[in-house]
């Protein structure tokens, strides 16, 4: 049965590094290049709905849009030979009247990647050039979205995030079919985590073709390849987009104040996530 | 100005009413106001007809779906574009309309003077690319991009500097390898309205729901002739070489400007693909062709400059300089 998967992650949470995986392990002779991850178009990608619509979606407002989200995942999963992987950053929302942005009946289901906020918001603060402290707030707002300018065109669509803790929420009830993965558990069970991921997405998953996707997007060559020629991604203001080594975690980056805001921000779900314990305290993952 | 009209309204008042309109080249007459400058009583017969009309709510038969809303087959294109209207284009010739109960007459515009226009001049047979067609001496660059990448910002600071604009959005290339002008407006973001600091006395809301704003052009900044191709800029976004011009050669310079083709995911349906790519390939022979680039940054004041700037001076290194000069001059 074709169709197709979403890759969901609230930002920073290693949704490139799984795209990377899924390119490489769908292109076993071919070489991985990040500038060149052609997995499938972003759930938010104009260019991708409209062509679900056949017509232009450029001159209306951001409900509007939200209205034909629905109808245009529902044609495009139909048009689909095999699989598609699209990522997504937007929060599982809802219009006005109850029906969902992105359909049941228009998915085979969803990855959705979890890591620990308290990375997240040292990663999101790079990422967007700005402070721990503006980026802790804008995890706690759930009015936070991308491309939410009516100024300017943005070539995505609005992707409503809600808060960090929502977000998480927000998914986990969608009624699709779901599996949860924790960045964690992919950097220190790799091959395990990823072998699951792999059957999970209907993805050739024998231990060799995971081991040898797993090498060609090592976070040491996606950096090196960064480095050498840039990552159209990596937006302007941050300081590199593979950012784990320059970062440090948020156990030397992060104050006890921010860690304790961040704490107070999510505790459920970071409890829920074995990312804090029952008393609220973060667990050192 | 007139008002904004919802579709009950348009259909009494203007059943019986007939405007007329010339631009791509054809004589136009239509039964809904498209608030465009209208043309003289018409001394020829009409090339295309814009009217109301019933059409199938579920689609035509014997096509292929274009999207979930669109649905096309040699001849004819329908479309529906919720809470606005339905759409039927047929033959190059003839555009019927039945607007939803509380559509309004710009959102109707928007959709009725871009896509489904686009449509008509497949069927007739024309090269429409998405860009802005720019007068340059006697001939007309076209600055090509994809959606919102800042060519109708280019095209304003060129306006700035006394260059006239044959189209804003849409560019059509006729078969003679005429540019022929289009709409005599420039429609632009508040964004950049902000930031080229450009008078609100002119402007007027390309729709409510929306901050883009249209302004007509004035005779001295609107070209109403055909004029020739000389040569084609693809304008995009790339961090990696924001501030570049690169021309291209041979194939990769056809393949880029044919994928600025606007709504090219109807040729197909149309049956006008094959046409299409000889087109492209007769009118693209010998034009010039650069990738410009700008960053994926918001555009600041001095970047539509910059571009500008890049764009001048590789004329001016294809022998334009003159030209250039002297609608610099005029302007000063």
């Amino acid at each position: 049965m074709n169709g197709i998967y979403w890759l969901a992650s609230y930002p920073k949470s290693g949704n490139t590094w799984t795209r990377s995986f899924i390119y490489a392990i769908l292109n076993p002779d071919k070489e991985l290049d990040i500038n060149e991850l052609a997995t499938g178009a972003i759930a938010s990608s104009r260019q991708w709905i409209e062509s679900g619509l056949g017509f232009e979606i450029n001159q209306l407002d951001h409900d509007e849009v939200d209205r034909l989200r629905p109808p245009a995942y529902r044609w495009l999963s139909r048009q689909v030979e095999g699989y598609g992987y699209h990522k997504i950053h937007d929060a599982y929302t809802y219009l006005p009247d109850g029906t969902p942005l992105f359909p049941k009946e228009a998915a085979l289901g969803a990855l959705y990647i979890i890591r620990n906020p308290l990375d997240v918001a040292l990663s999101y603060a790079n990422h967007n050039g700005q402070s721990v402290d503006q980026t802790i707030r804008q995890m706690r707002d759930p009015d936070h979205a991308f491309c939410g300018s009516d100024k300017r065109f943005v070539n995505q669509i609005r992707q409503r995030m809600l808060s960090w803790s929502e977000h998480v929420n927000s998914w986990l009830p969608s009624g699709l079919n779901l599996f949860t993965v924790r960045y964690e558990d992919m950097t220190g069970s790799t091959e395990a985590t990823f072998k699951k991921i792999a059957e999970f997405l209907q993805l050739p998953s024998d231990e060799h073709s995971v081991a040898t996707a797993l090498e060609k997007c090592s976070f040491d060559r996606l950096k090196a390849q960064e480095k050498e020629k840039g990552f159209r991604e990596k937006p302007i203001a941050a300081a590199g987009f593979f950012d784990n080594d320059i970062l440090g975690d948020w156990k030397t980056a992060l104050t006890k104040r921010q860690v304790t805001t961040i704490l107070h921000d999510h505790r459920e779900v970071m409890q829920a996530f074995g990312y804090a314990d029952v008393n609220g305290n973060p667990i050192e993952t | 100005m007139e008002p904004i009209l919802t579709a009950k309204v348009m259909h009494k008042k203007d059943t019986q009413s007939l405007y007329r309109y010339r631009f791509f080249g054809l004589n136009v007459q239509s039964g809904i106001p498209l608030l465009l400058p209208t043309a003289d009583p018409v001394q020829s017969s009409a090339d295309v007809v814009i009217q109301y009309g019933e059409i199938p709510k579920d689609g035509i038969a014997e096509s292929q779906e274009i999207g979930g809303f669109c649905q096309a087959r040699p001849g004819t294109l329908w479309l529906h574009v919720p809470d606005v209207a339905w759409f039927l284009v047929s033959d190059g010739r003839q555009i019927d309309v039945m607007p939803e109960p509380e559509c309004d007459q710009q959102t109707l515009l928007v959709y009725l003077l871009d896509s489904v226009m686009s449509a008509l001049l497949h069927q007739r047979g024309l090269l429409v690319l998405r860009g802005s067609a720019i007068r340059v001496g006697q001939r007309a660059i076209v600055i090509c991009g994809a959606s919102g990448v800042g060519k109708s910002t280019v095209g304003a600071v060129l306006i700035e500097q006394g260059f006239q604009l044959l189209s804003d959005n849409l560019c059509v290339i006729d078969q003679d390898g005429q540019i022929q002008p289009g709409y005599p407006e420039i429609k632009l973001w508040q964004d950049t309205i902000e930031a080229l600091n450009i008078s609100r006395t002119r402007l007027t809301p390309v729709r409510k729901q929306i901050k883009k704003y249209a302004r007509p052009l004035q005779t001295e900044e609107f070209h109403d002739k055909p004029l020739p191709l000389v040569a084609v800029y693809i304008l995009s976004t790339d961090n990696l070489h924001a501030g570049q011009l690169h021309p291209l050669k041979g194939m990769k310079a056809y393949l880029p400007v044919k994928n600025q083709t606007y709504q090219s995911r109807y040729l197909i349906g149309l049956g006008m693909a094959a046409h299409h790519l000889q087109l492209c390939g007769r009118l693209l022979k010998g034009i010039p062709v650069a990738q410009l680039y700008r960053s994926l940054a918001r555009m600041q004041t001095d970047s539509p400059t910059a571009l500008v700037n890049a764009i001048l001076a590789d004329l001016a290194a294809k022998g334009l300089h003159a030209d250039i000069k002297s609608i610099q001059t005029r302007n000063v």
